[in-house]
């Protein structure tokens, strides 16, 4: 690279290095070219603007383009990790690219689509936020000439090259130097660099089951004793500690403390993670319902004098929930018309809901205006009851076309989600709530820190709603 | 996906494609939801739902499956993807859709179906194959293995609210 | 000439497809799937019978069954077809001919399609991938 004398602008020092470039790409080329006419195209890649100037990324790194509004907001992240994004089932952490090189930019307006790519390095797919998308670029790639150490912008170890095309300078940032490629064998990594592939790869909840950043950074023994614990209920039974539960997880870890000794608490294998969850459940978490739970739920529900009840009912398991439910809601609005979405991941639980016998002892209980006898003596939900639910195999990561719902009920379901599927769907459960429409939870479950939800208890019973 | 519809999709697959085939053993694969009802394989034969429901079974091959079954079906060796062959996946998909509507209909849901349609090419026109939402659709899949191949049965459903 | 070996289906008898005289019945296969029309065919061909015409879709054949009448001895229609379906096109032959012969072939078993054509005027239906035995049975008790 020559080295001037002076200092002049950027883009005549580049022009000069760059010297005479065959531009492919457009048809307005002056120069006439020193080859015959044939040039290949062996290179593509897509451009975009950050920050007023132009860049480009190899189109083979990029997966699709998207807009987006709304991202999850993601705890602990580096401040260039603006959240996560529900991309299709998916969840994928969002970068901003403007923040990471520190580059100055308008604030950002808070509901306002943001221009998205998505590339994938190795199994890892992240979003990229940028200004504007502009077209994809076919070049040749003897024509790529390595970054000018005047480029002040930006570190110059991400950038992979320039290109002039058509009068417009490139610059080709490097994605895999970027995001800390596993294919990159040097051997001295940026810590930077290595801390945010860590910390992308912590936040999104990948195939295998990697250690989740759920608790603070450990600090002291007990707090390192507390996040292995935390660990071992994923691993071992999906739980996820969260904001959702944090109040009941941190009570039950002293008491757990108290029960198995300081520096014995670590959970052996999934019985004893079933011990310490023992506690979490809801009552009747999974059966039929007895008279006095029955009435509390009953109690607990507000007026509502609209002509149709909407409910849906995440994770409804085997049926029984779903079944209580349906028979109080039809006690406590007798006018309404209701209608329950029940919905659940697990086949083989749900296959059998909507033909679901019911024990002879729970028939005679409180159920019984609510069930019929059968002509082999089995008994089952009257058609009025059944009629009012829709038992639906369905994944509640998905996008679902639910109309607006009067009631939420998941019972002990969110807890079971690893935390960035927790936030989408709490997030799902405030736009498809009515104004005047409550969410019902586990015994154990809150949504008390949440500034967008407020919590009203009814005896042992607490419902949350829109703020 | 409503309970009730899953099993008559499964079953009738299964049996109209073994019948097909001659009695040629044919796997089921486990069942699961995809976030996106795209096809992927290269071949999607098409038949759209309406009634109680709306939306579409597809059902998903590579080429060299399609004209595998194809070639069975017509007790000739096919060696072309063309107009025959295609004709052919498309009354398959339509046989077995047809029947799944039957047993539905014997079940007391009110199902009807469109005449089949076939899409083959590297990469399918999106807009095509399910409206403006596709994205947003999940899929039921019921991945069925033969000696022919692998097909998805791949059913987007939506109850009519 | 034709032997024996063309009609597989007959030892002793006479193939059902030819009348009495050595004509052959005259049949009017209705669907838009080229490969049912090629398999029906087939086995209408075997046992004798002449596919005289084939028709894509239900205004296709109405159009064919108007033109080609009265030598038309059989129609199979298929119910589910694009631009005019077979229950439509069924009602309209049977208007046009109250002797048609209208024999419905379809992959739908749904019962009420089956009373329906059958009201309307078709003599009889069949479900659906095509089994040899029983498209041959039932077209003959159509014809009788």
């Amino acid at each position: 690279m020559e080295n001037t004398a002076e200092k002049p602008s950027i883009n005549s020092v580049l022009k000069e290095s760059l010297g005479n470039i065959q531009n492919i790409a457009g048809p307005d080329s002056a120069e006439t070219p020193k080859q015959d006419n044939m040039v290949v195209v062996d290179y593509k890649m897509v451009t975009f603007s950050l920050a007023g100037k132009d860049y480009a990324i190899d189109i083979m790194k990029v997966k699709e383009i998207a807009k987006a509004g709304r991202f999850t907001y993601v705890p602990n992240a580096l401040p260039f990790v603006l959240g996560v994004y529900n991309l299709r089932g998916d969840i994928i952490p969002i970068v901003d690219l403007r923040l990471f090189f520190n580059i100055e930019m308008p604030e950002r307006e808070y509901d306002a689509l943001e221009n998205m790519l998505i590339v994938s390095i190795g199994e890892l797919t992240f979003g990229i936020v940028v200004d504007e998308i502009d077209k994809v670029v076919g070049i040749q790639k003897s024509s790529i000439n390595p970054p000018h150490p005047l480029f002040g912008d930006i570190n110059i170890k991400y950038i992979q090259g320039v290109v002039e095309v058509n009068n417009r300078l490139y610059v080709l940032l490097d994605i895999d130097k970027i995001f800390g490629s596993k294919t990159d064998n040097k051997a001295s990594e940026d810590a930077v660099m290595k801390e945010m592939s860590a910390r992308i790869a912590a936040s999104a909840p990948a195939g295998g089951s990697s250690k989740k950043q759920t608790a603070p950074a450990p600090k002291k023994e007990e707090k390192v004793d507390y996040s292995f614990i935390v660990d071992s209920l994923v691993s071992m039974r999906k739980f996820t500690a969260s904001a959702l539960n944090d109040k009941w997880m941190q009570n039950r870890y002293k008491e757990w403390e108290g029960e198995r000794g300081k520096g014995k608490t670590q959970l052996q294998n999934p019985a004893d993670a079933d011990v310490f969850l023992k506690k979490f459940y809801s009552p009747f978490s999974g059966t039929w319902w007895d008279k006095a739970y029955a009435d509390s739920i009953f109690k607990s529900l507000p007026d509502n004098t609209a002509k149709q009840i909407v409910v849906w009912n995440p994770g409804c398991g085997k049926g029984p929930e779903t079944y209580s439910l349906a028979c109080i809601l039809k006690k406590r609005y007798p006018e309404a018309k209701i209608r329950i979405y029940a919905h659940e991941v697990d086949l083989l639980s749900i296959s059998n809901a909507p033909l679901l016998a019911v024990p002879a002892d729970v028939a005679n209980d409180w159920y019984a205006p609510y069930i019929t006898k059968k002509a082999n003596g089995d008994f089952t939900f009257i058609p009025e009851i059944r009629d009012s639910i829709l038992f639906e195999y369905h994944d509640c990561a998905n996008t679902n076309n639910l109309p607006s719902c009067d009631i939420i009920f998941a019972r002990d379901v969110l807890s079971f989600l690893p935390e960035p599927s927790q936030q989408t769907i709490v997030s799902e459960f405030y736009e498809k709530l009515k104004g005047n429409g409550i969410v019902m939870l586990g015994q154990n479950e809150s949504l008390e820190d949440n500034p967008k939800w407020s919590a009203t208890k009814v005896g042992a019973i607490t419902i949350f709603g829109k703020k | 996906m409503r309970v009730e519809y899953i099993n008559p999709f499964v079953e009738t697959s299964y049996q109209i494609l073994k019948e097909v085939l001659g009695g040629a053993t044919v796997t089921r694969g486990d069942l699961y939801l995809k976030s996106t009802a795209m096809p992927v394989m290269g071949v999607a034969a098409l038949v759209g739902l309406a009634g109680d429901v709306e939306g579409r079974v597809l059902f998903d091959m590579t080429f060299e499956t399609a004209l595998n079954i194809a070639s069975a079906m017509n007790g000739e060796t096919l060696t072309k993807f063309d107009e025959l062959a295609k004709a052919t996946i498309s009354e398959l998909a339509n046989l077995i859709t047809a029947q799944a509507v039957t047993k539905l209909h014997e079940l007391g849901f009110k199902f009807d179906l469109t005449p089949p349609a076939l899409f083959a090419g590297e990469k399918m026109e999106i807009a095509a194959l399910g409206g403006g939402n596709t994205n947003s659709v999940e899929a039921l899949i019921v991945p069925l293995i033969t000696e022919c191949g692998k097909i998805e049965v791949n059913v987007a459903i939506r109850e009519r609210m | 000439m034709k032997t024996k070996q063309d009609f597989p289906s007959i030892n002793e008898r006479p193939p059902e497809g030819m009348n009495a005289d050595g004509t052959k019945i005259r049949v009017l296969v209705v669907d838009d799937s080229m490969f049912v029309a090629k398999q029906l065919g087939q086995i209408l061909t075997s046992e004798g019978y002449e596919v005289v015409a084939t028709a894509v879709d239900g205004k296709d054949g109405v159009d064919k069954y108007k033109e080609l009448c009265p030598n038309i001895d059989l129609v199979t229609m298929d119910i589910t077809m694009p631009r005019m379906d077979g229950i439509t096109a069924l009602e309209q032959i049977v208007a046009f001919d109250k002797n048609a012969r209208v024999v419905m072939v379809s992959a739908l078993g749904k019962e009420e399609l089956v009373k329906k054509s059958l009201l309307l005027g078709a003599k009889n239906y069949i479900v659906k991938p095509l089994d040899r035995k029983k498209v041959l049975e039932r077209i003959s008790a159509a014809l009788k």
